[in-house]
């Protein structure tokens, strides 16, 4: 009789099973193919992991209070990955209103701005959360998670740079994730050129219990 | 019957109408094959190709002029992405996507006035990332400031550089920096 040992799927002959010797090795091939293929299919897919990154296509001047609110409820322009000024890659991530893959994402958003009239001392932060929607109705977004922010204040030097980044965890609701900078700088707008501002937001994995 | 495996074409040793210990050793070789391949995935996964360099001594960032860093030492380098020979430079080593960061401290602030502090990252010449600290700033100690970028979907021999930026007046400032490049996707 062949005996199934470990858990590969691999066979093992009795020594009074010589006639199954032929279908034993043969199985053993295909046991081992498949273990490795299942193998090869998970490291591929590490590999080959999801990630979205969108950058504002057009030079644009930010404003103070419009855009969107923010989870602190301050209101900031937004760069949004389906807005119609930013050019896209995506690999697995969706655009449009479907769900992010479940897990953890490591995420950015860089931009640099120049400014006509500024207002020294005047707060300027980058933004960076995930909107999440619930059976249909969209989240709250919540200032305790998945919500990162950088500030600096306008100095003597117009113009300036901010970089943020951070983990989002995605329980199975989160659908898109949004940059936005606030400024207070009522002046005048803050001038961003294209290209100026960019996000991005890596797929880590599935994590535990998501 | 097939005369080997789907997937990984494991030749099958039993296959034919006699037993040939030639099959038997195209049977290990395919096995081996594919172990090899798998293998060299999980060596992608567990040692992507990274870079870690440094800015140790001291570098003179002539004041109000953006000035590219230039790394003396290298930490480590997985697929010769840095190069002491061409200490501004980062090289993209094969294709795939990226995340590259850099750190900058001043070591000694201008002496006179010292309005801010900036550094960045390009790609192929083009900034690609930024950050800048204004407003009264003091360099005692070590006064950091960072920045990051992902680099999707970037094409071999993509190169990247850093600058710093120190606005204000009196004396050039020195400074130091890291910089760290991780292979993190094969698209």
């Amino acid at each position: 009789m062949t005996r199934q040992i470990g858990n590969h799927g691999l066979f093992c002959l009795d020594d009074d099973d010589y006639a199954g010797f032929a279908l034993a090795l043969q199985c053993n091939a295909q046991a081992i193919d498949a273990s490795l293929d299942a193998t090869s299919d998970a490291l591929n897919g590490y590999l080959d992991r999801p990630y979205l990154t969108w950058v504002n296509r057009a030079a644009q001047n930010i404003s103070t209070g419009s855009g969107v609110t923010m989870p602190n409820g301050l209101i900031g322009s937004p760069l949004s990955p389906r807005g119609s000024n930013v050019d896209v890659i995506s690999n697995g991530i969706p655009i449009d209103n479907s769900f992010w893959p479940r897990g953890v994402y490591a995420v950015g958003s860089t931009i640099a701005w120049t400014v006509g009239s500024p207002q020294n001392g005047t707060p300027r932060t980058l933004n960076l959360w995930g909107q999440f929607n619930s059976n249909g109705t969209v989240v709250a977004p919540d200032t305790a998670s998945n919500f990162y922010f950088t500030s600096d204040y306008e100095g003597s030097t117009a113009g300036g740079a901010l970089t943020t980044s951070g983990f989002l965890v995605n329980n199975g609701n989160m659908y898109i994730a949004l940059a936005a900078l606030y400024h207070t700088n009522t002046l005048g707008p803050l001038a961003v050129a294209a290209g100026a501002w960019r996000a991005w937001a890596i797929y880590l994995g599935s994590g535990l219990e998501l | 019957m097939p005369a080997s495996t789907p997937n990984f074409a494991i030749v099958y040793p039993c296959a034919g109408d006699t037993i040939d210990p030639g099959v038997f050793q195209d049977n290990a070789e395919s096995i081996q094959d594919a172990l090899d391949t798998v293998s060299a995935l999980a060596d992608m996964a567990v040692r992507p190709a990274a870079a870690h360099a440094l800015r140790n001594a001291s570098q003179v960032a002539p004041i109000n002029v953006s000035t590219l860093i230039s790394y003396d030492t290298e930490v480590y380098d997985r697929g010769t992405i840095f190069d002491v020979a061409l200490p501004t430079l980062m090289i993209i080593p094969e294709n795939g996507s990226y995340l590259v960061a850099l750190q900058v401290n001043i070591l000694a602030e201008p002496g006179t006035t010292f309005t801010s502090f900036r550094g960045s990252l390009s790609v192929g010449g083009i900034e690609v990332a930024a950050v800048k600290s204004d407003g009264a700033l003091t360099a005692t100690p070590a006064y950091p400031i960072w920045t990051a970028y992902f680099l999707a979907a970037t094409t071999i021999g993509t190169p990247i550089t850093s600058n710093v930026l120190v606005t204000g007046s009196g004396t050039n400032p020195t400074i130091d920096a890291q910089i760290v490049v991780t292979k993190v996707a094969n698209v």
